[in-house]
């Protein structure tokens, strides 16, 4: 993977390569958890071609993961990181872009130079939203939120993970709070439904029946509930997830059939 | 279906354009409206209560009805309900939360530039990039590496990051005028051009686990 980096960057010629951006775990792709030193390497080719690390923490940041940012858990080091959702708990919109030292000089010099830094929206740390979000993370300092995920974890990721006994499924993915499943029509091979079956789909809609809230990204079945989320919870979202499956077994099979 | 008359269903259906929804599936089939929140449950519009195991959109962090980020919100809009930071202008909620952001920060930074969205964080970083190359005299390097399956939002530029193809306006737009950005600027040219070709073979699926 490193070396397909590299021969790209080359390829596009390392003076045109400002910077890569990763979620340190995709997210919104279908929860995909990199291998261990994936970003190890990744930084190493970056750090060569004076290539910036920019970390979206847009989904990882604040716990989710286990670490209070995805980049401690995936051993990233960012020069750029961005970040939002639980930074305010999400109940008013605020987004933050953090710079480092090095990056941040040339900046101020130029704004100074160009007499200023020609970007701003009207709601730039709008202060509501700001106090909010100030709130949020005294919150999490006081109620020791990441030990509370810390704690809860384990359970979760065993519960993910059992539901690989699933007919349904072909593959668990997850670390901390975060996980998903994916639905395939043949557990040996991973062979994946036809499209057009719609099993996750199918599997959404059914566990709306049954009192519960997930996302499908395709046949993949995504969890990130709220941090403060109990152990009882948890159990409570996997035996709803379970009976969801079943169902959505039961309609596959049935469409299968007809 | 057919939604009651003036029911707050119907007037979704009528007036209300969804993001990221089949539009000809929301005529059919309408809205699930949520009307209120608890801990790590919201209850539909007939009082259902359904876990909510993705908590919104990746990111309610502490569950649906926290009661201090209501007064927290309560109090400020009493104080200053809203002023900019433009031009020097600040204000106490803006620094204490800068301030806490970089003690906060996994590695040493610097400094902390706000928005309102993960896409406009995203936005802010590649313009952050260019402007510090352009500062360094190194006006051709601006290209952004991503990867296949990435999410860095929906904004013009931040969709470009995104890995999707969904997410992409050139694979919905199909007429060929519209499928090109009119509004380019030479250096974002070369970038969008290349970024979409980039973000390829730099991701290979990742092993799974
Ligand atoms: C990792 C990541 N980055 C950026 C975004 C975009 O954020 P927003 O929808 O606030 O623009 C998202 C949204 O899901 C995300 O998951």
């Amino acid at each position: 993977m490193a070396a397909d980096l590299e021969a790209m960057i080359l390829e596009e010629g390392p003076e045109t390569v400002a910077a890569f951006i990763a979620e340190p775990i995709q997210g919104a792709g279908g929860v995909i958890v990199p291998p261990k030193t994936y970003f190890a390497k990744i930084q190493a080719v970056l750090k060569k071609y004076d290539v910036l690390m920019v970390a979206d923490e847009v989904i990882c940041g604040f716990g989710r993961t286990g670490n209070f940012w995805g980049s401690e858990t995936v051993g990233i080091k960012p020069d750029i990181l961005t970040c939002a959702k639980a930074l305010s708990a999400s109940y008013l919109p605020i987004s933050a872009v953090m710079i480092s030292e090095d990056v941040y000089q040339p900046i101020a010099q130029a704004s100074a130079d160009l007499g200023v830094l020609g970007h701003g929206y009207t709601y730039s740390a709008h202060p509501v939203c700001a106090a909010v979000a100030l709130e949020t993370l005294k919150i999490y300092e006081e109620r020791d939120l990441l030990g509370h995920v810390r704690a809860v974890s384990p359970h979760f990721e065993k519960r993910l993970h059992a539901l690989i006994d699933h007919p349904l499924i072909g593959e668990t993915r997850g670390v901390g709070l975060i996980g998903a499943v994916e639905i395939v029509a043949d557990k040996a091979t991973k062979k994946p439904f036809d499209p057009k079956a719609g099993a996750g789909a199918l599997v959404y809609k059914a566990a709306a029946e049954h009192g519960l809230i997930v996302r499908s990204i395709g046949d993949n079945i995504a969890f990130t509930p709220p941090l403060i989320i109990t152990e009882s919870q948890i159990d409570e979202l996997f035996d709803k997830m379970s009976l969801a499956l079943d169902d959505g077994l039961a309609a596959l099979k049935k469409a299968q059939a007809a | 279906m057919s939604f009651q008359p003036n029911s707050p269903a119907a007037r979704d259906v009528a007036y209300f354009l969804h993001p990221y929804t089949n539009a000809k599936a929301h005529e059919q089939n309408g809205p699930m409206i949520i009307e209120r929140g608890e801990g790590v449950y919201v209850y539909d519009d007939a009082g259902k209560p359904y876990l909510e195991a993705m908590a919104g959109l990746w990111c309610a962090s502490l569950g649906f009805n926290e009661k201090r980020l209501v007064k927290a919100a309560t109090d400020q809009l009493n104080k200053l309900p809203y002023y900019h930071t433009f031009a020097h202008k600040a204000h106490l909620p803006g620094i204490d939360l800068a301030e806490k952001l970089i003690k906060l920060a996994p590695v040493p930074m610097s400094k902390v530039f706000f928005c309102s969205s993960g896409s406009e964080a995203n936005d802010t970083a590649i313009k952050l990039v260019w402007y510090y190359n352009n500062a360094r005299g190194r006006h051709a390097k601006k290209k952004f590496i991503s990867r296949i399956k990435g999410y860095h939002g929906v904004t013009i530029a931040s969709a470009s990051l995104t890995g999707t193809p969904v997410n992409h306006p050139a694979s919905t737009c199909r007429s060929p005028a519209s499928s090109t950005p009119r509004t380019r600027t030479t250096t974002a040219s070369a970038w969008k051009a290349r970024a979409r070709r980039s973000s390829r073979p730099a991701w290979r699926p990742i092993s799974r686990p």
